[in-house]
């Protein structure tokens, strides 16, 4: 039996603001706009039962002496209102912005929210994989990065076989505020929708390190604001699709503001029957003069089955800018595949270690050590089953 | 052994037949050279053994140990005990040398006997320090940035790890400086025994100074024309390919006439 938007904010002690938000959220959503791909992916309201929330800090003590915040968000939006209220759904993720956004804030489940304090370097990772009830529908994470701070932050999918699974993740950079954030969307469920949006302030840096290595039919959005005059981001992704699945990945880097810098890298495989389509954009806004764009996709397919489609866009509005892009969809090289055979290799297990070798150039640009060789792990997990 | 009977071979890209009915037989034990003119087909020849997709046999027979191999698939041919050095090894980026050996290794034998990552670092390191190869190159990504040199090390170092019963080395020695020459031919003297035989394809008799074959055998047009020991390499680093042909009377076009 579920609860009512109402009755389940009350449980959760969630501040007015917040309960009428919702409450706002779900009754303007048929309004708002919804594209074909998105349809399938705008899941059934989910059951709102009452959970059980833990109001403390949940950062490790060492983080906690340093003043990092990372906390169930219902819990931090009583106790952290000015941060929330201003932030949350209304900057990196609009609610307003289409209806699975709307749905998305009405029917929220469960969340967690992150702070990084002001000039604090934060040197040991963040894990925030544990702020989350992961089997839940609709999960969100908001996180803030204070200027000057500087952090590496994780987050792992740990659900089990859950029908629909959706995890929107803002994250917003003050000045001068740099963060590493690797994201390991491992999910198990039938659909899955995952959003990773950022909005960065002056001289903020944020690099995104994704591994798409979901099961089944899937969805990621990325879309990160360059709005700070010398801002910068990366999004580094791979994916990996297999068997029957659909993917679609969509990221976007949007400059705004002048000396602005955004790269994209993504490199997939498509195994199997399956098909991956990415659509990549770059956009350089008018008032955004000696900016720099670029997009590099590569996209690996193992079978005469698999299909790997890439849309690479730059819209560019100032002519003052340096952009480009490369793309490419291609098949196992034969000679490699048959230089592997030729040491008794079998075809299948030679296709695994040139699916590793196409996507290992691009883990080991993560900076962390440890992550590269969680991200290897998953890896691993995600080739053999 | 290797028994290679009345064998024709076209290349796919062009339907051109580059073998042209030869016979080859290498019993157990024994090293031998194939030399010849360029594009005489002793690459192919090569390929074909090993079961390279841009070839097709359209007649003969390929048997090793009693075996037939026409129609097996490249990697079953391997773990039968047959391996190729090859003139131009493939590069593969982000597939790390040393994963590639062990992985190599491992899939040569059924699962009770796979070789554990200690036992395998040892072999590896003896072997490599046997070829003067320098430790960073286990690192480093199959092939990717070696010099030709470096690459053709790489195949011996990967034929001792392996350690087949038939070893094709096609033009193992071209590129070489003589250091490297050496180091190369020492590598095949070393597993040179009852149960190792080798077919070395090669332009010039340098190598056979330090890699003595038991026989020689001089390939024109897509078959064998003359088989014998080694002297039979000499005369023809003097004489040439085409004093040869016209000796024998071979009616073959050379490339280079």
């Amino acid at each position: 039996m579920s609860l009512s938007i109402q009755e389940f904010a009350k449980k959760n002690n969630e501040p007015q603001w917040l309960a009428v938000k919702r409450m706002v959220a779900a009754k303007m959503a048929p309004n708002f706009a919804i594209d074909n791909q998105q349809r399938n992916f705008n899941f059934a309201k989910p059951n709102l039962n009452q959970q059980k929330i833990n109001f403390s800090n949940q950062a490790s003590d060492q983080h906690q002496k340093d003043g990092v915040i990372a906390m169930d968000l219902f819990a931090a939006a009583n106790q952290f209102p000015e941060l929330i209220q201003e932030n949350f759904m209304e900057k990196a993720i609009y609610w307003r912005d289409n209806q699975l956004n709307a749905n998305h804030l009405a029917y929220l489940q469960s969340g967690g929210f992150v702070f990084i304090p002001d000039n604090k370097y934060i040197d040991e990772p963040i894990n925030i994989s544990n702020l989350i009830q992961h089997d839940n529908q609709e999960k969100h994470l908001l996180i803030i990065a204070a200027a000057g701070s500087a952090s590496n932050i994780i987050f792992e999918d740990k659900n089990t076989n859950i029908e629909n699974d959706r995890l929107m993740i803002e994250v917003l950079l003050g000045d001068h505020a740099k963060v590493n954030f690797y994201d390991a969307a491992l999910s198990k469920a039938q659909n899955t929708h995952r959003v990773l949006n950022a909005y960065l302030a002056q001289n903020a840096e944020l690099n995104t390190y994704t591994s798409l290595f979901n099961h089944f039919n899937s969805r990621y959005d990325s879309n990160i604001d360059l709005d700070g005059v010398g801002s910068l981001a990366t999004i580094n992704l791979i994916n990996l699709a297999d068997k029957q699945q659909k993917q679609l990945i969509k990221t976007k880097i949007v400059n705004q503001s002048e000396h602005t810098s955004g790269t994209i890298n993504e490199r997939g495989i498509v195994a199997d029957e399956a098909r991956t389509i990415c659509d990549t954009t770059g956009q350089i806004k008018q008032d955004a003069p000696n900016s720099y764009s670029d997009q590099t996709n590569r996209l690996l397919t193992l079978s005469k089955e698999s299909k790997g489609k890439i849309d690479p866009i730059l819209l560019i509005d100032n002519h003052d800018v340096i952009a480009g892009h490369a793309a490419s969809v291609g098949r196992v090289n034969a000679d490699q595949l048959y230089y592997l055979k030729t040491r008794g290799i079998p075809a299948k297990e030679a296709r695994l270690l040139l699916t590793r070798g196409f996507l290992i150039p691009l883990i080991n640009k993560f900076p962390d050590e440890k992550i590269r060789k969680q991200m290897m792990i998953n890896l691993e997990e995600r080739i053999n089953g | 052994m290797l028994e290679i009977k009345n064998l024709h071979v076209k290349i796919n890209e062009n339907d051109k037949e580059v073998i042209k009915g030869l016979n080859l037989t290498i019993p157990d034990g024994e090293v031998h050279v194939i030399m010849g003119p360029n594009g005489t087909g002793k690459s192919t020849l090569s390929q074909t053994i090993m079961g390279s997709p841009k070839y097709s046999i359209t007649s003969g027979e390929i048997e090793f140990n009693h075996k037939k191999l026409n129609d097996l698939a490249t990697d079953e041919r391997a773990r039968l005990g047959l391996f190729i050095g090859m003139q131009y090894p493939t590069e593969i980026s982000g597939v790390k040398n040393v994963d590639f050996i062990h992985a190599a290794m491992n899939a040569m034998k059924p699962a009770e006997q796979k070789v554990s990552v200690l036992e395998f670092m040892h072999r590896l390191d003896k072997v490599m320090d046997f070829l003067d190869i320098p430790e960073d190159y286990t690192d480093r990504y199959l092939n990717e940035g070696f010099s030709g040199g470096e690459k053709k090390r790489n195949e011996i170092l990967q034929m001792m790890m392996i350690q087949p019963q038939l070893a094709i080395l096609d033009e193992i020695d071209s590129g070489l400086d003589i250091d490297a020459l050496k180091v190369v031919s020492k590598g095949i003297n070393e597993m040179r025994d009852d149960n190792f035989s080798a077919l070395i394809i090669t332009h010039y008799d340098r190598i056979l100074k330090y890699v003595r074959p038991d026989v020689v055998h001089v390939m024109m047009d897509g078959r064998v024309v003359i088989s014998g020991d080694y002297h039979l390499a000499e005369q023809l680093e003097a004489g040439g390919y085409a004093t040869l042909r016209d000796r024998l009377g071979i009616d073959a076009k050379l490339v280079d006439d």
